[in-house]
């Protein structure tokens, strides 16, 4: 890909995120939902349910979560942007240490048992390939670009692959979490800072100019 | 020892704590007074009504114990020309919910401003609010 393919990328990227932050901010307008003295505590108490299933939910391969937190941020706007921020590093990290600690057979039997048959089967047929095959077959959805920059530079093909849309074929980001883990190729503080990068345009637009 | 919410409102109000300026009333100036108040939230329309209460030196509004156990709280006064100035704090028992209350009564009338703030860990909220009020007619009878 040329340079100036790249610059076109990312310019329609960042005006994608300036677009959604705008809706976001047009929906909760028209919502009309204020946090009050009388519904706060109603409120805090939804908050924290939506947190912890959006937690576990994005940290499952191939179940949709990322849509609890964006439902959060067009409801609650800025101030709740953080949180959801942490709670999505929080959660890929957890996806990432579950795949780094437990054995692939205890991995798949677990999403078995939760009749996710889709990821389990990912990680079995994972599992028996060498490291460096785990990595290829987590950018396998992606463009061949993708698959060429992760052998020379994964924290950065990580970086991309979850901001690449249609990410879900490969899991979306818990799937690519867990491979990762999975991979033994990345170590677990620059993978949860690469993670904290990756995850940042959404919510930080929302909370620098979704109000 | 004075809670720091306790001397922080008497500060505002220009008093030092255990010595009284002239401005002074006497501690529980206001009680026995019930006042019939609405309590008008910024960015919210409709008006929420409220039963404010000064007994023994304390201060409760019956809203605030009613969403979230605030409780009787100590209010301080100052005079103002006709009218007696008070400030109070609350906290609420089961949330970290904080009211500061600043009003005036004049002449059976209530009037003032209560700002609302919650700290979560997440994010702190603030409301401002306008509340006022006539003496509850029991406690107008009481007074003739």
């Amino acid at each position: 890909m040329s340079a100036s393919g790249i610059v076109l990328r990312i310019a329609v990227l960042i005006a994608a995120v300036l677009i959604a932050a705008r809706i976001t901010a047009e929906f909760r307008e028209s919502l009309d939902f204020v946090v009050m003295p009388h519904n706060e505590i109603a409120v805090h108490r939804s908050i924290m349910l939506a947190t912890a299933a959006f937690i576990v939910l994005l940290a499952i391969p191939f179940v949709p979560g990322a849509e609890i937190g964006l439902t959060m941020l067009a409801v609650f706007g800025p101030p709740i942007a953080p949180l959801v921020y942490a709670a999505t590093v929080i959660a890929l990290t957890l996806s990432f240490l579950v795949g780094r600690l437990l054995p692939p057979s205890v991995v798949a039997g677990g999403l078995r048992a939760l009749r996710l048959a889709r990821a389990a089967e990912a990680v079995e047929t994972a599992a028996p390939l060498p490291r460096e095959a785990r990595l290829a077959r987590l950018m396998q959805g992606g463009a061949p670009w993708l698959l060429r920059l992760a052998t020379r530079f994964r924290y950065v093909a990580i970086l991309i692959a979850i901001n690449v849309p249609g990410n879900f074929l490969i899991g979306g980001g818990g799937g690519i979490a867990l491979m990762a883990g999975m991979s033994g190729l990345f170590a677990p503080l620059p993978f949860v800072l690469t993670v904290a990068l990756a995850v940042a345009p959404v919510p930080l637009a929302i909370h620098l100019f979704g109000g | 020892m004075i809670r720091p919410a306790a001397f922080a409102a008497t500060l505002a109000l220009g008093l030092a704590p255990g010595r009284p300026m002239a401005a002074d009333v006497a501690s529980g100036a206001l009680d026995g007074m019930t006042f019939v108040a609405t309590i008008t939230v910024d960015a919210y329309d409709a008006p929420f009504p409220d039963r404010q209460i000064f007994d023994e030196g304390t201060f409760l509004s019956e809203e605030c114990q009613r969403r979230c156990d605030f409780g009787r709280v100590p209010y301080h006064t100052r005079r103002e020309g006709d009218a007696i100035a008070f400030v109070a704090e609350m906290r609420c028992a089961d949330a970290p919910h904080h009211v500061r209350w600043e009003g005036r009564v004049t002449d059976g009338r209530i009037e003032g401003t209560a700002v609302w703030t919650v700290e979560r860990f997440y994010w702190t909220v603030v409301r401002h609010a306008t509340f006022s009020g006539v003496l509850a007619p029991e406690a107008r009878a009481a007074a003739e």
